[in-house]
């Protein structure tokens, strides 16, 4: 065997075990997902997808990506916009997360049944196994924040410049995947100083340049691109249908200080990990700790700025910074201090789980049979799908999860459409039904605005669902 | 080079007492002359016992004895007569009957026939090994030797076989290897395909007006996304391996003087005057023992003004004038070919006239050779620029050598591409050369020409880590000429190298052919491109027409606005990369100005494209000496980029 063919054979097996430790890190993620599936239960964020996917691939035009924000799970979901789809890509990302974790971990000095121990902790995490079934998009981000966080790594440590530069692109890239990546861009470019050893600021200056280009080239090609075919450039914030931001808010807005003390302390207690990890971090690489708390200031910053930041995600990234951040130095005698505390950390996230969609999510997993709600659902979907296309009228911001659960968006005439505005106006003139939410969630479209109380002119009540209407066109 | 012997005579003196003298030593005769001074000699000869070089060749080589002096003394000390070759040309009939290579090779040089056998002119010492040698190569015995200098027979050979070295330096590649040369700009096949094709789009034009529009229209975009992709990839390789170095400071320094080959270097000069004086003191600078290197200072006829600039400077010994005949095309790869001719280093670079070399670039490419396998013909170096803070021009060029040199070609190296050599500071195994065929005159790209053609005949290429300081461009009229001349030079190449796709996929693969293609052809054709691609973009964005509509269905239309959105940016972004490697942190926001730039490269792609018709082996001259940061900076070219 020559040297080549033995560097490509090498390449090649350890491509294979590399699949075959993500497929087996992605099993536990894929039971879970398939039993919360057989459950009926369907989240929020894998709805709001499938039926970005579904308006895209039924129009037949990749443009009408531009409502659809973020853009990479979507587009991710095109060939096949499903709640399995959706459920195993969101598990792979999860096994990648978990993977990229567990090779971290082989850095340190500790017992191999120390590191298993941790690496099992972090794939049994609720949390994580909430995102890595019902948060495909979210765990995407996670995926590619701990890819450019390694790269970053690489850049400011050991001054790769080619680390720095992927870095840069992984970040400005997560913007397609997920809200928060500016303000990870940011914080990478902030941070950058502290670990470069240079005290040259056209120096400091250029890393921030590299950190940061990107992302605001991705955030002005999107706002751009949402111009173009929206004539919204900034829809993707504002829009319910298009935002993660505004659309999945977990009431959790915090304005006084009081509150954002008693959220963050309550956080801190829920991750032991992340807290320990800081006072290894202090004790071992000072420099880097600033590094290390970028997910607590992203937290407060998002709500000192009015916005929010989802518990899941900054349990998730305290999980991930912590493992990742572990330093190589620790000596291995702390290792079951380190284990202790990710356990404490596994039963924390267990106890704390009672909020928003991941109790829903946690109930769903564990009930006999699906829920009223779900079930609803999915008997309106079935419903609406039998219908031809083009012939009923509905807002996506609000039957979202009736056009995923309907598995198409044929039938459905919808904001993007470019008729929807005259057909809200004279339904009778251009469509066969009206499907109107009873109580919509945040601010009102022009369609549950006219018709939610009261049915449009030249239609009847065809059928009534908790919280839905379903009007039909009169016969002359 | 046997040359120049500090041995014994074959004629010894006597003392008064009858006994003969011990045979008096080269260095003896030429103090005893009163030609150089005794603590010189001292000197020399330490020189002589680290480099084990020829005592004379250290002398002349630092400057300390006349070359006409040399030879003189050791015309007296190999016992026979000093002929000047000017005075006494040789027998051209005689001549003419012997290969001037052999000459070259033997540096003997037949005079006349005489009835008692030949009279021959050498600069080697007359010994009955040389004697012989004369007789095998010539063709009879020899009866009588005279002296000369080298200098002279390269003179000679230059006046006797002008039409011959002229003719073997602008037609020896396309007399051996007609196919490889740019001499044809397009063949009977490529004009057929080109009139094919542009038929082709006429007519569907004429019958299909916004189908064949769509097909140019996404055509074109396609290929500017696979470029940008490439080119990405690439320079993410480069960057990768940026911090992997192949040669180490400490295997520089471990080398020694007396392992050290002989070494050519060729600097092609035309209108250069006002470099010449600081063109010498940079290659003083060199590390490297200056008995082992050759200066051929390759001078145009009709370029007196250089010349005369050249011989008052007084350079040392080592330093040789060679005349290039004057005869079209006129170009810089004729005079590296003539230069090649007569160059006798076993290695072999060329340098600009205001190169500024680090000074261990030659050992770094000696110990790359070493390290290399039998098939590394080339090594190139960095080129970047001693006045990358100039102005806008030199700013937005230092950031483009940067990137192609630092990050590109390392990428390539490493992705086994052919590269496209640089215009200088490229480092040859001469014999490799001569075996490649030199340089191929009627190209303007000669050197990346070279690159693919060394790729194509199975050879390796190379880059080191040493870096030649050149001047950037300071005026947009200047750069416009050079980049012309350099994208019209990228044109000629891909059309030489495209005669025979096929047969270019056997040879080098076809990873290989398309990264060949996507970089050399892809250049012209992104720069040529990209104004229409701007034009449309500007009036859409002004007009908000949707006259454009059609030619944009969705395939074509993503890509576009890939090109658009990511393409542009990754443009920018990858130019950012190129501060970072030599801490030209300060140049980094000017990368957010190369769309500017991109806008001369296409007028310049223009203009290229418009001589490739025209003028396709006119060589558009860059004027040099125009940087105010000339005369500023001496010893450490990076000191005008602190």
């Amino acid at each position: 065997m020559s040297l080549s063919t033995w560097k490509q054979a090498t390449a090649f097996r350890r491509i294979v075990w590399e699949g075959i430790a993500i497929s087996g890190l992605s099993l536990p993620f894929l039971i879970v997902g398939a039993a919360s599936l057989s459950s009926g239960f369907l989240s929020h964020e894998h709805a709001h997808l499938i039926e970005k996917a579904l308006l895209v691939r039924d129009r037949g035009r990749l443009e009408w990506i531009g409502f659809a924000y973020p853009p990479l799970p979507v587009l991710t979901l095109l060939p096949w916009p499903t709640p399995l789809a959706a459920m195993i890509l969101a598990s792979v990302s999860g096994g990648l997360l978990a993977w990229n974790v567990g090779r971290r971990l082989q850095f340190l000095a500790f017992p191999p049944w120390i590191r298993a121990g941790l690496l099992l902790s972090f794939v049994g995490m609720p949390t994580i196994l909430f995102l890595a079934t019902q948060r495909f998009g979210t765990t995407l981000a996670l995926v590619l924040f701990l890819w450019a966080w390694q790269a970053y790594l690489a850049f400011t440590r050991h001054g790769r410049t080619d680390a720095g530069f992927l870095a840069g692109l992984i970040i400005g890239f997560a913007f397609y995947a997920s809200f928060y990546a500016p303000a990870f861009a940011l914080a990478f470019a902030l941070a950058a100083p502290l670990f470069a050893h240079t005290r040259d600021p056209r120096h400091t200056l250029a890393i921030l340049m590299v950190l940061a280009f990107p992302t605001a080239m991705t955030i002005g090609a999107w706002i751009y691109l949402s111009w173009l075919f929206t004539e919204q450039p900034l829809a993707f914030l504002y829009d319910p249908g298009s935002s993660m931001l505004i659309a999945f808010r977990p009431d959790e807005a915090f304005i006084t200080p009081e509150a954002m003390a008693h959220e963050l302390v309550q956080r801190l207690l829920n991750t032991p990990l992340y807290l320990g990890v800081g006072v290894l971090i202090a004790r071992l690489q000072p420099r880097r700790l600033p590094a290390y708390l970028i997910p607590l200031l992203l937290m407060v910053g998002a709500w000192s700025m009015g916005g929010v930041f989802p518990r899941e995600l900054s349990v998730a990234l305290g999980a991930l910074f912590a493992l990742s951040g572990i330093p190589v130095r620790t000596p291995p005698r702390w290792g079951i201090l380190v284990l202790i505390l990710a356990l404490l950390q596994l039963g924390a996230d267990g106890f704390f789980i009672h909020y928003g969609e991941r109790e829903r999510w946690w109930a769903a997993l564990w009930a006999e049979k699906p829920s009223t709600a779900d079930t609803v659902e999915e008997e309106i979907a079935g419903r609406l799908a039998r219908l031809p296309c083009g012939s009923v009228l509905a807002d996506d911001r609000q039957a979202y999860r009736l056009i995923a659960r309907a598995g198409t968006a044929c039938p459905f005439v919808l904001p993007p459409d470019p008729i929807f505005q005259v057909a809200v106006s004279r339904p009778e003139r251009f469509v066969r039904w009206i499907i109107v939410a009873e109580s919509p969630r945040g601010p009102i479209g022009p369609l549950e605005a006219r018709y939610r109380l009261r049915a449009p002119p030249g239609f009847v009540l065809e059928a009534s669902w908790p919280g839905w209407y379903l009007y039909r066109r009169g016969e002359p | 080079m046997e040359a120049l012997t500090a041995s014994t005579g074959p004629v010894q003196a006597e003392s008064e007492e009858g006994k003969p003298h011990p045979p008096m030593r080269l260095g003896e005769a030429l103090v005893a002359r009163g030609l150089l001074r005794p603590e010189d000699l001292d000197w020399a000869l330490r020189i002589q016992a680290q480099t084990r070089e020829r005592l004379g060749q250290i002398l002349l080589s630092r400057g300390l004895v006349r070359r006409y002096d040399l030879y003189q003394t050791l015309a007296d000390l190999w016992g026979v007569p000093f002929v000047d070759l000017l005075q006494e040309p040789p027998d051209p009939e005689l001549l003419h009957r012997f290969r001037p290579e052999e000459i070259l090779e033997s540096w003997i040089l037949p005079l006349r026939e005489t009835p008692e056998g030949l009279e021959i002119a050498t600069a080697r010492r007359p010994d009955a090994a040389l004697l012989e040698e004369a007789a095998r190569r010539f063709g009879g015995p020899v009866a009588r030797v005279r002296a000369t200098t080298e200098w002279d027979i390269r003179r000679t050979l230059l006046r006797f076989f002008r039409t011959d070295v002229l003719a073997s330096a602008t037609y020896g590649l396309y007399y051996r290897r007609p196919e490889e040369s740019a001499h044809t700009v397009f063949t009977r096949s490529q004009f057929f395909a080109f009139a094919l094709a542009l038929m082709g789009t006429l007519l569907g034009l004429a019958l299909a007006p916004r189908l064949t529009l769509v097909l140019l229209n996404g055509l074109v975009n396609f290929f500017f996304m696979a470029s940008v992709v490439f080119k990405f990839v690439v320079s993410m390789v480069g960057a990768r391996y940026e911090r992997e170095t192949p040669i180490l400071e400490e295997e520089v320094a471990a080398l020694k003087d007396e392992e050290l080959p002989r070494y050519t270097i060729l600097v092609p000069v035309y209108r250069e005057a006002s470099v010449i004086g600081s063109l010498l003191a940079n290659l003083k600078r060199l590390d490297y023992p200056p008995e082992k290197l050759e200066i051929l200072l390759l001078i145009e006829e009709d370029d007196r003004e250089t010349l005369e600039a050249a011989k008052a400077a007084r350079p040392p010994g080592n330093v040789c004038f060679i005349l290039i005949p004057d005869q079209i095309p006129k170009t810089k790869p004729k005079a590296c070919n003539v230069g090649l001719f007569f160059a006798s280093g076993d290695y072999l670079v060329i340098y600009d006239a205001e190169d500024r070399p680090d000074p261990d670039q030659l050992k770094k490419a000696v110990l790359a050779f070493r390290k290399g396998g039998p098939r590394l013909i080339c090594v190139q170096a960095a080129l970047n620029y001693f006045n990358a803070r100039e102005n806008f021009l030199t700013r937005m060029f230092t950031l483009e050598y940067s990137y192609w040199f630092d990050y590109m070609l390392p990428g390539l190296y490493r992705l086994g591409m052919p590269i496209p050599l640089g215009g200088t500071s490229n480092h040859f195994p001469t014999e490799r050369l001569r075996e490649l065929g030199g340089w191929d005159p009627f190209n303007v790209t000669e050197d990346a020409d070279l690159g693919i053609r060394a790729i194509v005949e199975g050879f390796e290429v190379g880059v080191i880590p040493s870096t030649t300081y050149e001047e950037a461009n300071t005026r947009v009229g200047n750069w416009i000429r050079q980049r012309s001349r350099w994208i019209k030079g990228y044109m000629q190449t891909a059309l030489v190298h495209a005669r025979n796709p096929w047969r270019l996929i056997r040879r080098i693969g076809l990873r290989r052919t398309l990264g060949f293609f996507l970089l050399v052809a892809g250049t012209p054709l992104t720069f040529l491109s990209a104004p229409w691609m701007w034009l449309m973009f500007a009036w859409w964005a002004i007009t908000r027409t949707h006259a454009l509509d059609p030619f944009f269905p969705p395939p074509v239309l993503y890509v576009s606005l890939f090109n658009l959105l990511i393409g542009n940016a990754i443009g920018i972004y990858l130019n950012m990369l190129a501060g970072f490697k030599r801490g030209y942190y300060d140049l980094i926001p000017w990368a957010l100005l190369n769309p500017i730039y991109w806008v001369l490269h296409s007028i310049a792609a223009y203009k290229a494209l418009w001589q490739l018709f025209t003028r396709p082996f006119y060589w558009e001259k860059t004027t040099h000496g125009l940087s105010r940061w000339l005369g500023d900076i001496h010893g450490n070219p990076e000191e005008g980029n602190a």
